[in-house]
C-alpha cells in the first residue's frame, strides 16, 4: 500500500481522481514513519510532499515536517550539484568536448517544476569515447579526483571511475560515460555519439547551454535504467512524466518498431498507477493493446552471460528467482496481489524454465497466461 | 529575557521557505526546526541588529489585533530557539 501511494505521487498533474485515491490510501497508512523512509529510499520525498500539499491531504504534522526537511535537504544538495554541473559543462566546453547530460541532472532542470523535486545521487555525463580521457583530465583540472573504482567487468564498462569533489559540504560524484548500460538489459542504446549528439536537446542553465539526449533516445535510456537497476519509484516518475511531457517530440513509431517492450512497460506502469482505462495523453495507436508483452527482457541476459556476471552465487540465484514485486510489476504489468502471487508461483517459474530450456510450448502457454492476467475481464 | 538583547541566527542555520511553509535548516548536521507563520516572521526579523523590544514593537504595529500576545509569543519562540542553539541573544 505504501508503494501504491508512492506510485500515485508520480502523477505530477494531481487530477481529481488521483486526489480521491490518495485520500483513500493515506487513510490506510498506519506506519507513517516507514512511509517517509520508503519515500526517501525511492527518491520521492520532495515529490510526495508537493503532491500531498497540492492534494491538501491530511497527514500527521510530524510527517509533513519530515518531508519538508527532506525536500530542503535535497534543495541544498541539488543546488551544489547544479553548481557542479555548470562548472563541468563550462570546463568541457572550454576543452572543446561535446557533452550530453544524462538522467537526473538533466531531468531535474528540464522535467520537474523545481530541481529540488528530483533528488540526484550523482551527475552522469556522456562524451564520445575518443574524448573520454581528455574529459577526465579536464575535470581533474577543476578539482575532481578519482573516487570509487569501477567494479564492472571490462566488457561491461560504460563509464570511467567515479570522480568526486566537495562543493558546499556536499560530495559531488560524477560519472563520465562513453556508452550505455548493457548489463541486465536485453537491448542497449548502441547509437554512436555523433548520432546522439545530432538529436540533442538544449537547455539554458544560467546563460550556459547544456545538452541532453533527444527525446526518443532519452525515453529509452530512462526505461533501461528503470528496469535494469534496483527499482526506485522515482524512476517511474521520470519515465512516465517524460513520456507525457515529451509525447509530441518522441518518435513513437521508432519505439514501436525497435523497442516494443518500452511501450508495453509504459502501459503497465500507467496501469499500475491507476490509469489503465486509456492512455489519454499518450498516442495510444502505438501501444500494444493486450497480451503481447515481451517476456524476453527478464531475465535480461542469456544464461551464459548471466553465469559470467561477477555476482556471488546467492546473488545470482536471488536475482534470477526473486525479482522484486515492483520489477515484476514493470515487466509483467501486474496490478494486484493475486496477480503477483500467480506470477510468482506459476508464470515466473514457467518463464524461467522456458528461458533455460528454450521450450517453445511453454512460451505459447505463457502468452496465454499473461493475456489472462492482463485481461481478467476477457475470461468472464 | 532582556528586552535590549539582540537575537542573532546561528550562521549554520538557514531559513528555508517551501510554498507557504518555513523551516530552519542546518546543512552541517541535517537538523531542521519547523516554524509556523508567526515563527517564520519572527526569525525573518532576527537580523542581528534589532533588539527583542524593537522586534515586539514592530510586530505590534503590524498586527494590532493580536498585540497583547505578541511579547509572549516572541519570548517563547526565542527561548526555544536559544535552547536549541539556533539563536544567540547578545546583550
Amino acid at each position: 500500500m505504501h508503494q501504491q501511494l508512492l506510485l500515485l505521487c508520480t502523477d505530477f498533474s494531481v487530477s481529481n481522481a488521483t486526489v480521491t485515491q490518495l485520500n483513500t490510501l493515506a487513510a490506510q497508512v498506519k506506519r507513517w514513519d516507514q512511509f517517509v523512509l520508503l519515500a526517501e529510499e525511492h527518491n520521492m520525498a520532495p515529490l510526495v510532499r508537493t503532491v500531498f500539499a497540492q492534494a491538501q491531504l491530511s497527514i500527521p504534522h510530524q510527517v509533513k515536517h519530515q518531508l519538508l526537511g527532506l525536500q530542503v535537504r535535497h534543495r541544498k544538495a541539488n543546488a551544489a550539484k547544479r553548481t557542479a554541473l555548470l562548472e563541468i559543462c563550462r570546463a568541457l566546453e572550454a576543452a572543446h568536448i561535446d557533452v550530453i547530460v544524462l538522467k537526473g541532472a538533466w531531468l531535474a532542470e528540464t522535467l520537474y517544476a523545481a530541481p529540488e523535486l528530483r533528488p540526484m545521487r550523482d551527475i552522469d555525463i556522456l562524451v564520445a569515447e575518443k574524448n573520454v580521457k581528455q574529459a577526465q583530465a579536464a575535470l581533474q583540472n577543476i578539482g575532481y579526483v578519482v573516487g570509487i573504482e569501477n567494479e564492472l567487468e571490462a566488457s561491461e564498462v560504460y563509464h570511467l571511475e567515479t570522480l568526486t569533489k566537495t562543493i558546499a559540504s556536499f560530495t559531488i560524484s560524477v560519472e563520465v560515460h562513453f556508452g550505455f548500460k548493457s548489463r541486465f538489459t536485453a537491448k542497449q542504446l548502441r547509437k554512436p555519439f555523433k548520432d546522439l549528439w545530432a538529436m540533442r536537446q538544449d537547455h539554458q542553465l544560467e546563460s550556459t547551454s547544456i545538452y541532453g539526449l533527444g527525446p526518443t533516445d532519452m525515453l529509452w535510456q530512462l526505461y533501461i535504467h528503470l528496469i535494469s537497476e534496483d527499482l526506485r519509484i522515482g524512476r517511474i516518475a521520470d519515465v512516465l512524466e517524460f513520456a507525457i511531457k515529451q509525447q509530441h517530440a518522441i518518435d513513437w513509431q521508432q519505439l514501436a518498431t525497435h523497442y516494443p517492450e518500452l511501450l508495453a512497460g509504459l502501459r503497465a506502469l500507467l496501469s499500475a498507477r491507476g490509469q489503465s482505462a486509456q492512455l489519454p495523453q499518450l498516442p495510444s495507436a502505438y501501444f500494444p493493446s493486450s497480451a503481447t508483452v515481451p517476456l524476453h527482457d527478464w531475465p535480461p541476459l542469456s544464461l551464459a552471460s548471466f553465469k559470467a556476471t561477477n555476482l556471488s552465487g546467492w546473488q545470482k540465484i536471488r536475482k534470477l528467482l526473486l525479482p522484486s514485486p515492483t520489477t515484476l510489476m514493470v515487466v509483467f504489468g501486474l496490478t494486484s496481489r493475486w496477480q503477483l502471487w500467480l506470477c510468482r508461483s506459476v508464470i515466473y517459474p514457467a518463464h524461467l524454465l522456458k528461458w533455460i530450456f528454450r521450450w517453445a510450448v511453454i512460451d505459447r502457454r505463457l502468452q496465454q497466461w499473461i493475456f489472462a492476467l492482463r485481461n481478467p475481464a476477457a475470461l468472464k | 529575557m532582556q528586552p535590549t538583547a539582540i537575537p542573532t541566527l546561528n550562521p549554520n542555520y538557514s531559513l528555508e521557505q517551501v510554498d507557504q511553509e518555513a523551516i530552519l535548516f542546518n546543512a552541517a548536521n541535517d537538523s531542521i526546526f519547523y516554524l509556523n507563520n508567526t515563527g517564520n516572521l519572527i526569525v525573518q526579523l532576527c537580523d542581528g541588529k534589532r533588539s527583542v523590544a524593537a522586534l515586539v514593537e514592530l510586530l505590534k504595529t503590524a498586527y494590532p489585533e493580536t498585540a497583547t500576545n505578541i511579547a509572549t509569543d516572541v519570548e517563547t519562540l526565542l527561548s526555544t530557539l536559544q535552547a536549541e542553539g539556533i539563536v544567540t541573544l547578545k546583550s
